[in-house]
Parts: C-alpha cells; structure tokens; sequence
C-alpha cells in the first residue's frame, strides 16, 4: 500500500508492505523520487510508485530464479528480443517455504493491425495479448499456460472463437522457447483467419449490391455479417436474409 | 448502427364503408413490419404514437416487438374531425426525440430516426399551423438523421373527398427528397408490398424512384 496525505502534500508517501511479501525489503535510498520528494512536481508520486513496482518487478524475478526449472525459462525470456516483456509473480503457500507458485505474465509480439478496424475500434488504449504461464515449485512438469488479451479485444474476440493453444508438455515442448513462438503462430494464424472470412464476407455484399441494390432492405455495413433484400418471384413478395456468424 | 422507429398510427382511418377493417389491416401491417423490422436486427427499437385530434404516445421506443403488437391492438377507432394539425404531432417528436450529434459527418452515426406516418383520411389535408412547430420541423429535417416517411391509404380519389390534395400536401413534407411518400387505395396486397418497402434501412436504401424488387425468375 501507498497511503499519501494530500492534505500535507509536503511529506512524502508511506508504503505498507504486505506481509505475504515480507521477503521485499526495498532500500529506501534506492527510490530517488522518495528520497527526493518534490511536492511542487505533479508526477512525484506517480514516480514513486513507479519506482517501487520496478523493484518489486526485479524482486520478484530473483524469488523465482531460485527455482532450476523456472530460472532456465525466465533466462530465455529476457535474453529473447520478442518475449523480453514479462512480469513475475511468486505466491508462496502459507506455512510452507518449499511450495511456491510462480505466475509470468508474457506480452506477446502479435500484430493486431491485421484484424478488422470493428475489432479494435473500441479498445480505450494498446490491445495486448498476454500469456499467462504458472508453474509450480514443487512439480516441474505441472504448468498450467492461459491466453489473455486486453478488455474491448477479448470481447470481440470471444465472440468469433477461442483461440485454443496447445497443451504444455506435448508436441511443442515444456519450455517457453518452444512454447511461446508456437503460440504466437497460432495467435497470427488465426488473426489471418478472421481476416480472411471479413475479406470474403465483405466481397460477398458487395457482389449481392451490386446486382440486387435497388431492393436492398439493410445490411451490416461494419462487419458484413447479415444482409436482407426484398425480392418478387410470381407475384409474391419475399424477404431474403443472410446472416454469417 | 441501429435505428429508431416510430409508427405513426391514426386510428380514425374509418370514414369509408367497411369501418375497422381498414384500421385492422393498417394494424395488421403495422405488426408484420415491427417483427420483421426485429427479426433483421433486435437493435431496432421502436415507439407508437397514435393520431385521434392530438397526438399521444402511447409506447416508448423499445426492441420488445411485441410490446408494441400489444399497445397496438388496444387501439380503438375515433370519430373523424375536420381537420388535422400536424403540430401535434411533430411536439410530441421533439419532445420524445434526441437526434445524434456526430461531429464528423463522414463516420456512421449510433442511431438514426424514423417517423412512419401512416395517414388514413380521405377528406382531412394535414397542415403544420403552429410556427413554432414548422420551425421545430425544419431543424428535425435539416439532420441528416432523421427521416419522415408516409404512408397514405385513402378510398378511390373522385369528387367527393380530397385524396388529390391530401397527398400532395403529405409529398411535400419531403424537404430533403430522402423519405419515402407511397399511397396506396385499401389494396391489401398493395398495403403490405409498401409496408415491406419501407422495412429498408433509410441511409441504405435507394431513393424512392429507384426502389423495385428484384424479380426472381
């Protein structure tokens, strides 16, 4: 916790640490924006919690490279050019110093420029993908990966399909350098996918206005999913409506 | 982009030989294009305002199909008057209607507005004669997101009623030449093919000259 006084802005923030990371000691003197506390400075505490989250980052990081197998994967990760953007999180079982759950959180380097604008015309800030792998202390071959992506992209994803990724321990391996890229071809691959049908569906309206627009009811004209024309055939008239999911 | 709707119902539509039976099938047309219009895109939402010497709102806009089938089947008949003002009308549109603000005209707006005027008398020319209303329509019609389409069903036009200057009154609320103004005299089948025209979506459809349905050989 950060608790600040914004009625004496002039002292600088306290911070509680909890007492499940009691293992995190920061030196104070190594967080030059609380050492230096500028009240007169907007940013100040932003900085100074800025500080505080990269030291955990990089305390958190050491915690989990006590463990072999999870120092091999996280050396990878920072060595790599494209998966070098991670977050760690070590959860340690109460009463138990042995038994150690460990969380990275991996931004991947996946293109987002490639889906449909619909898709990504409502996000609020960067679309992410994130892979979320949690591997355990006391059982190497016990991990469990999860694909994650930013709010308003999970939303309009979720409603075309699920991008499945393989399982950990199979034909792509038990180690991120194998794992990650293979999730990543996948991810792209199915962008290309969902690109491909939006192409095709969009042709398919704009063949069907061309021949057929001056009976045009309505169409999706942001997804070309569904279109509805009047027709006459013998003397009747009918509806003729096309959707695609 | 969805739209909002507003069937604009008048249920004195009875100062011809079969009364109600004209009014049934307005009704009747009236709930086939709500349910059609549903079954396109559930987004849709519509009102129902019915017309008697004032205009009354009888249901909000909702996407609730049959909400409107019901309000609409519990309207009744009334006596013609002499005359019909618009005004009417056109204040309980703007009291009811905000129409979208988009600061870029290029880019779609969230809604657009629709009123479905479903004019049923034979004798009774309609007129705007409150200024303040012609005003309040003028603003409405200069929005590219509003639309104000007719319907007119009337008996056969001859000597003794005023179909002739009826519809040429209700053409001419058409300011922008993007509305659809269609008339039909109590053809049934007639009714219903108009009714289906105007289930398109205003800024996609053609205009009006330019409608027909494709024939399927």
């Amino acid at each position: 916790h950060v608790l600040f006084d914004s009625q004496h802005p002039k002292f600088p923030p306290d911070i509680v640490l909890d007492a499940s990371d009691s293992s995190f000691c920061p030196v104070l003197t190594d967080i030059s924006s609380l050492t230096e506390w500028d009240p007169s400075d907007e940013n100040s505490l932003r900085l100074v919690v800025y500080e505080l989250l990269e030291l955990f980052r990089k305390h958190q990081l050491h915690v989990a490279e006590q463990i072999d197998h999870i120092k091999f994967n996280t050396e990878f990760l920072l060595e790599s050019d494209h998966y070098c953007r991670f977050d760690v999180h070590v959860k340690r079982r109460e009463g138990s110093e042995d038994n150690v759950r460990v969380k990275l959180y991996i931004q991947l380097p996946v293109a987002f420029s490639s889906l449909p604008a619909y898709l990504t015309s409502d996000s609020l800030g960067d679309d992410q993908a994130i892979l979320a792998v949690t591997f355990y202390s006391s059982d190497a071959a016990h991990v469990t990966p999860k694909l994650k992506f930013s709010p308003s992209l999970e939303r309009a994803l979720g409603s075309i399909t699920n991008i499945r990724i393989p399982r950990w321990g199979d034909e792509f391996g038990s180690c991120l350098m194998d794992y990650v890229p293979e999730v990543c071809k996948r991810i792209e691959d199915k962008f290309e996918e969902i690109s491909a049908a939006y192409g095709k569906r969009k042709e398919l309206v704009s063949v069907f206005l061309s021949h057929f627009g001056s009976s045009l009811i309505e169409y999706d004209a942001e997804r070309f999913s569904r279109m509805t024309f009047l027709l006459s055939y013998q003397g009747f008239q009918c509806l003729v409506h096309s959707m695609s999911k | 982009m969805y739209k909002f709707m507003l069937p604009c119902l008048p249920v004195d539509l009875f100062s011809c030989s079969k009364p109600r039976s004209m009014l049934s099938l307005s009704k009747m047309a009236v709930d086939m294009f709500v349910k059609v219009k549903s079954r396109i895109d559930s987004r849709h939402q519509v009102a129902l305002v019915a017309l008697q010497n004032t205009a009354e709102w009888v249901c909000d806009f909702t996407s609730d199909p049959f909400r409107i089938c019901d309000t609409l089947s519990s309207l009744q008949s009334q006596p013609t008057a002499d005359e019909f003002d618009l005004s009417e009308l056109l204040r309980v549109i703007n009291d009811h209607v905000i129409l979208p603000e988009v600061p870029d005209i290029t880019l779609p707006p969230p809604y657009t507005v629709r009123v479905i005027l479903i004019y049923g008398r034979s004798s009774c020319v309609p007129s705007i004669q409150s200024t303040e209303c012609r005003e309040a329509f003028s603003r409405l019609t200069q929005s590219p997101y509003f639309f104000l389409d007719v319907l007119y069903i009337h008996e056969i036009s001859s000597d003794s009623n005023n179909c002739e200057n009826i519809l040429d009154a209700l053409y001419h609320l058409d300011l922008r030449l993007a509305n659809y103004c269609l008339e039909a005299s109590q053809h049934t089948v007639k009714i219903f093919n108009l009714m289906g025209s105007l289930l398109a979506h205003p800024l996609q459809r053609p205009f009006q000259d330019e409608r027909k349905p494709w024939r399927v050989c």
